[in-house]
């Protein structure tokens, strides 16, 4: 168990550039995922932490000591590949005892150590097997035994869930928890899969063409995405879209920065609030706060949004932009991205519309996934955007139902384009 | 259009008759008491009683069998290595190269070869010699391990010898605990195929050995020229049955393989019948 930190790491395959400076620091005992596309990189720093490949500049360093030039056989990482490779030739045991035996544990030891770890994936019984007469399941769970029967100071998981069928990687995934929480190993997980990752770690990091797009919790990861690109990653919808002074508060902007306090508490935004504060009084170039904005976005008009995105180092420069601009062109707007969470969106029949709603929708598909339903609507001819209702709360719309659609402002956010 | 089946039914029986009926007669000659194959058939078996140790023929079986072991050792070394290598990454210019030799190899007439490694045996000095038996038939015959044994590499995950690395094993542990048991079997399979090449290379034998040193396939040559004995027929049915023998062997060891043998098969035990 030790601390792993990557710093400036960096590889290219020929003219191809895979990792462009990667630091990276994964905490003693965490959990730790590597998100991302197929070619953003992430299996090329596992396979420069595993010592497959090695980097063309930058550090590993595991718990203290430098792993550069170490072949993988002297660096004590528990590897468990996508295929598994498990040993065909050899038994569930001895595939186990395999990492002790390079290791001359002495014959009782490995026994006493092979029954504990097949106790701890849960498969004492079938000690005896080959691979090849193993479920994925089980085969997975023996890679993941034989990857952590050596007291590893790294675990690497490479796809770990990918080869299982829907039914058997929900039962993995919390079993692969279990382990890491009873082993107590600091752990990075390679994954194309968002669920799977905010499911699993304590920290995700996001990377895209070899770079790294956003490093956080799986819970701020999906409410405060850094850019439309981790939005998009982690499954939020996003539209472009204008971002204007409205009609009533616009004089005042226009015409020299000066404050124009809130008129009144649209949608209850009070706490999308707290950020622009924290913008006014780093910075006092704008003055403009979200209730004086309008964000038209996908035919709907929406007003209360948060143009600052909190949290992030450059949110204050993002909002400070936009805030700019709009000073400067108040009338026409900047263009922005907008991302939208769907459960942000709510959507209600026509006439029971409250007084805040955004605009009017058509219903062009529902979605029925049990205990939620997927609400597919379009307004004034834009883009479809998705509300995701509690199944109860769609009783009653039906395709081409014209509905009343309207967002909080929470679940939105803002990029300047 | 009905027809079809019944036609392709016809045409294979006719070919396994053209095939196999000489083999057939000769093995069922093999048991004949005429000297000169004539009907009626009478049976006996003093041809067999005739194959002592001191008949040239069974001196020469001996021969051959001795020749095709050491061949196949050396191929079985030879090609494991070079199967090894030909899967590693890099240099993809001199692996296409070694391939392809290797292919010409087998697809060059087996009589332009031969003449091609006796002359270069003349110019290193070799001549006619068992050193120059040794490696023409080696070079014959290294081929068909190589397809075998990197065939079976390829098919194996290299996720394999990436995970017995990172459990502690260096290079030379991991080749020993993983690739070889791995690949056993193909090697074996290459080492019949190697063997049973060699003992048929008749072409390769009757210019590369010395004088004194007779394979089988070439001192049955010699014998026709002076007409076909009975006890050719003999030694010829035992050699069938043994190959019949490796061959199976073969298919029970790697499907893949045996398809190769099978197709050079009847041609081959076809050239000790003359």
């Amino acid at each position: 168990m030790s601390r792993l930190t990557l710093s400036s790491l960096s590889k290219s395959f020929g003219s191809k550039t895979v990792l462009k400076g990667i630091d990276l620091e994964v905490p003693e005992g965490s959990f730790c995922a590597l998100l991302g596309p197929s070619g953003s990189g992430k299996t090329t720093i596992l396979n420069i932490v595993a010592g497959i490949e090695t980097a063309d500049t930058g550090t590993i360093d595991l718990g203290g000591r430098s792993l550069k030039g170490l072949p993988p056989e002297r660096r004590n990482i528990g590897v468990v590949f996508q295929s598994y490779a498990l040993f065909p030739h050899l038994s569930v045991a001895d595939n186990i005892a395999f990492g002790l035996k390079s290791r001359k544990v002495p014959r009782a030891d490995q026994r006493r150590k092979v029954a504990e770890v097949l106790d701890l994936v849960g498969l004492g019984e079938l000690a005896d097997r080959k691979p090849a007469q193993l479920s994925g399941g089980q085969q997975q769970r023996v890679a993941l035994a034989r990857a952590l029967v050596i007291e590893p100071d790294l675990l690497l998981l490479d796809e770990p869930l990918s080869a299982l069928d829907r039914k058997v990687r929900g039962d993995m995934q919390a079993e692969l928890a279990r382990i890491h929480r009873e082993a107590g190993v600091t752990t990075v997980m390679v994954t194309h899969d968002q669920e799977e990752a905010l499911s699993l770690a304590d920290q995700v990091v996001l990377l895209n063409d070899g770079e790294i797009q956003q490093r956080d919790t799986p819970e701020r990861m999906y409410r405060n995405p850094a850019s439309p690109f981790v939005a998009g990653f982690m499954g939020v919808q996003h539209f472009p879209g204008v971002l204007r002074v409205a009609e009533a508060a616009g004089a005042g902007v226009g015409a020299g920065k000066t404050s124009v306090p809130a008129a009144s508490d649209v949608l209850g935004a009070g706490d999308v609030l707290g950020a622009g504060d924290a913008l006014g009084a780093s910075d006092a170039v704008t003055s403009t706060s979200p209730q004086d904005h309008v964000l038209e976005v996908a035919g709907l008009a929406l007003t209360g949004v948060d143009i600052h995105v909190p949290g992030g180092a450059s949110s204050a420069t993002i909002g400070t932009t936009i805030g700019t601009a709009i000073d400067a062109a108040p009338r026409t707007g900047v263009n922005v991205t907008a991302a939208i969470a769907a459960e942000a969106v709510s959507v209600c029949a026509a006439d029971a519309a409250p007084t805040s709603a955004a605009g009017r929708a058509t219903v062009d598909r529902i979605v029925f996934l049990g205990p939620t339903a997927e609400v597919i609507v379009s307004a004034n001819g834009g883009p479809e955007i998705r509300a995701l209702l509690l199944s109860r709360d769609a009783v009653g719309l039906h395709e081409g139902s014209e509905v009343e659609v309207s967002i909080d402002p929470a679940g939105v956010r803002v990029w300047a384009n | 259009m009905r027809s079809r089946p019944a036609l392709l039914t016809i045409w294979t029986v006719v070919i396994i008759v053209v095939l196999y009926v000489p083999i057939l007669a000769m093995m069922v000659m093999s048991f004949n008491d005429s000297r000169f194959g004539t009907l009626p058939f009478e049976f006996t078996l003093k041809w067999y009683a005739e194959l002592t140790p001191t008949n040239p023929l069974i001196q020469a079986t001996y021969t051959s069998i001795q020749l095709s072991i050491l061949v196949a050792g050396t191929c079985v070394v030879v090609g494991t290595l070079l199967s090894l290598w030909l899967a590693r990454p890099g240099t993809p210019w001199l692996r296409n190269a070694v391939n392809s030799s290797l292919l010409a190899t087998v697809t060059i007439p087996i009589l332009i070869l031969s003449v091609a490694i006796l002359g270069i045996a003349n110019r290193l000095g070799l001549g006619q010699s068992v050193t120059s038996l040794w490696l023409g038939c080696t070079v014959v015959s290294l081929p068909y391990v190589v397809f075998v044994v990197s065939a079976r590499i390829a098919s194996l995950d290299p996720a394999l010898l990436n995970a017995s690395r990172s459990l502690g094993f260096g290079p030379f542990q991991t080749f020993l605990r993983v690739t070889l048991p791995l690949i056993r079997s193909a090697v074996l399979a290459g080492a019949l195929m190697a063997f049973v090449t060699c003992f048929n290379n008749f072409a390769v034998q009757l210019f590369l050995a010395p004088l004194g040193v007779q394979t089988l396939p070439v001192n049955i040559y010699a014998q026709t020229r002076v007409g076909i004995s009975p006890d050719i027929n003999a030694v010829s049915t035992l050699t069938i049955l043994v190959l019949i023998i490796l061959v199976v062997v073969l298919q029970i060891l790697s499907g893949n393989a045996a398809k190769v043998v099978s197709g050079t098969g009847p041609s081959g035990t076809g050239k000790e019948t003359r």
